[in-house]
């Protein structure tokens, strides 16, 4: 998120920036994606989540190769097509814009993601502000943030 | 059987005869209160033998209950929470959550007795989707707003009060406001071994009532303050009414949530939840007094000693089986220990 918010304002360059892209790529798991904390505990890997993945995918936009970040990608695109909750949507979406992968169906799965509060209660305000703002961004938040300034939103 | 009968001085009888009763329970007065633990009194737990999620789990429950005293009188007309442990799950898995065939019949169970509202709370202490792992647990197939609601403990609001452990570093603690919109909390918890704490039952479990919001991933704060000071505090400070650990099918080895799965076949429930964990680490083949909160907890928040609890329904020998403790995990040595 602070790799995120730097860029938005024009300090993609800052040395906090570099570390943090450093320590991301540091803890992607080997066998793709990224948990949320460690890499190990005990000598055993963590599962990947589909929410610190997208996240980290987001924030590695431009950042790194795409080899770096392809065994992400690879983790996280079945989870997506799969999932059907505002977070992991919303995240999911967003790391798979930034790197130009496509993805169909996106206002079906929206409504069908929508639907499910009919059952499981009304989502809370962070979960619904997060689906917007994957909504409308196809290119990924600095896309967003590009079209922002440019006065297009 | 009951082995010992003892004279219980309650929390409130020791601060009326030491404080003069009009003081507070604070930090300073449960510590003393703690000193005097020679009034640890017995406790009732029972266990249950089912040897599949697809048994009769709602009669188990129902005898459970019924065996400790619980029935109509207790329950009608009130608004029950279910904490169950959804710490992080996998798909196909049944050994890291509570398995979602309990939490329906222990649902079941409290509508059967009159209760208004039964209701499903957690916040599971993994920073990651809950709505995920609720599908992921099986439990969002029960769940549903208009019968058996499930709130996300780690975004409610809070109300915060005086810690009144006094066993951690913390002065407060910060509570989801669900806590005090319902009657009883029920501990639902899942029978593993854990690489911090030794195990994790219905005490530990409690952590996931902590609002993560307040105390970040995994409860972070928590564990910075103390990891068992933190549980006894939590269990001091809002003890919930009544524990039920699935223990069908728990984990072994490298708990919580990268061990394997252990069938142990049975439910065990009691109103003490010392007595309850101690009862489930007897049966999985660990000396409860080499867990340190379990140790802490006796003779200070309820009993672990085994010679206070009356065993109901089945017999701990009937029912024992060792779990895998990994020699590699500093928490794990010398818990087989007498």
């Amino acid at each position: 998120m602070a790799v995120l918010a730097l860029q938005a304002n024009g300090h993609a360059d800052h040395p906090r920036v570099s570390e943090a892209v450093r320590m991301l790529m540091d803890r992607r798991l080997d066998h793709g994606g990224w948990n949320y904390g460690n890499t190990v505990v005990f000598g055993a890997e963590l599962d990947p989540m589909p929410d610190a993945t997208g996240m980290a995918l987001a924030a590695l936009q431009g950042m790194v190769s795409r080899d770096d970040i392809q065994s992400g990608l690879d983790y996280l695109l079945p989870e997506f097509n799969q999932c059907l909750t505002p977070q992991t949507f919303s995240w999911g979406r967003l790391g798979l814009a930034a790197w130009g992968v496509p993805i169909g169906g996106i206002d079906q799965k929206v409504n069908r993601i929508l639907d499910r509060q009919a059952r499981l209660g009304s989502y809370d305000t962070s979960a619904l502000g997060q689906l917007l703002v994957a909504l409308n961004a196809p290119e990924g938040i600095m896309g967003l943030v590009k079209k922002m300034n440019r006065g297009a939103i | 059987m009951r082995r010992k009968q003892e004279r219980k001085l309650s929390r409130r009888e020791f601060l009326a005869l030491s404080l003069g009763g009009g003081v507070a329970l604070s930090g300073v007065g449960f510590a003393a209160w703690r000193l005097a633990r020679t009034w640890e009194g017995p406790a009732e737990v029972f266990i249950g033998r089912a040897n599949s999620y697809e048994a009769e789990l709602g009669g188990i429950i129902d005898a459970g209950l019924r065996e400790l005293g619980i029935g109509p009188k207790q329950t009608a007309g009130k608004s029950i929470l279910l904490k169950p442990n959804l710490v992080e799950s996998s798909p196909n898995t049944v050994h890291v959550c509570t398995h979602p065939a309990v939490v329906w019949a222990t649902a079941e169970a409290f509508w059967r007795m009159g209760a208004l509202k039964v209701m499903v709370g957690e916040g599971p202490g993994h920073c990651t989707d809950t709505i995920r792992t609720l599908d992921q647990s099986g439990l969002s197939a029960i769940i549903d707003v208009r019968k058996l609601p499930f709130v996300d403990l780690n975004r409610d609001e809070v109300f915060t009060v005086a810690n009144q452990g006094g066993f951690s570093t913390l002065s407060h603690l910060s509570f989801p406001a669900t806590l005090q919109k319902v009657d009883m909390v029920v501990s639902l918890a899942k029978m593993k071994t854990h690489h911090w704490a030794g195990v994790t039952l219905s005490m530990k479990n409690l952590f996931g009532i902590m609002p993560g919001n307040v105390y970040g991933w995994p409860k972070n704060v928590l564990h910075h303050a103390g990891l068992s000071q933190s549980i006894l505090d939590i269990s001091a400070t809002f003890p919930p009414q009544l524990a039920i650990v699935d223990g069908i099918v728990g984990m072994e080895g490298d708990g919580p949530i990268m061990g394997t799965p252990k069938q142990a076949g049975i439910i065990v429930i009691g109103k003490n939840l010392p007595a309850v964990d101690a009862t489930c680490a007897r049966i999985m083949g660990i000396n409860p007094l080499r867990v340190e909160h379990l140790r802490l907890a006796s003779g200070a928040i309820g009993t672990v000693r085994e010679s206070n609890i009356e065993q109901r329904g089945e017999t701990i020998s009937s029912v024992m089986t060792p779990f895998e403790l990994k020699d590699y995990i500093p928490a794990h040595r010398n818990l087989r220990k007498t």
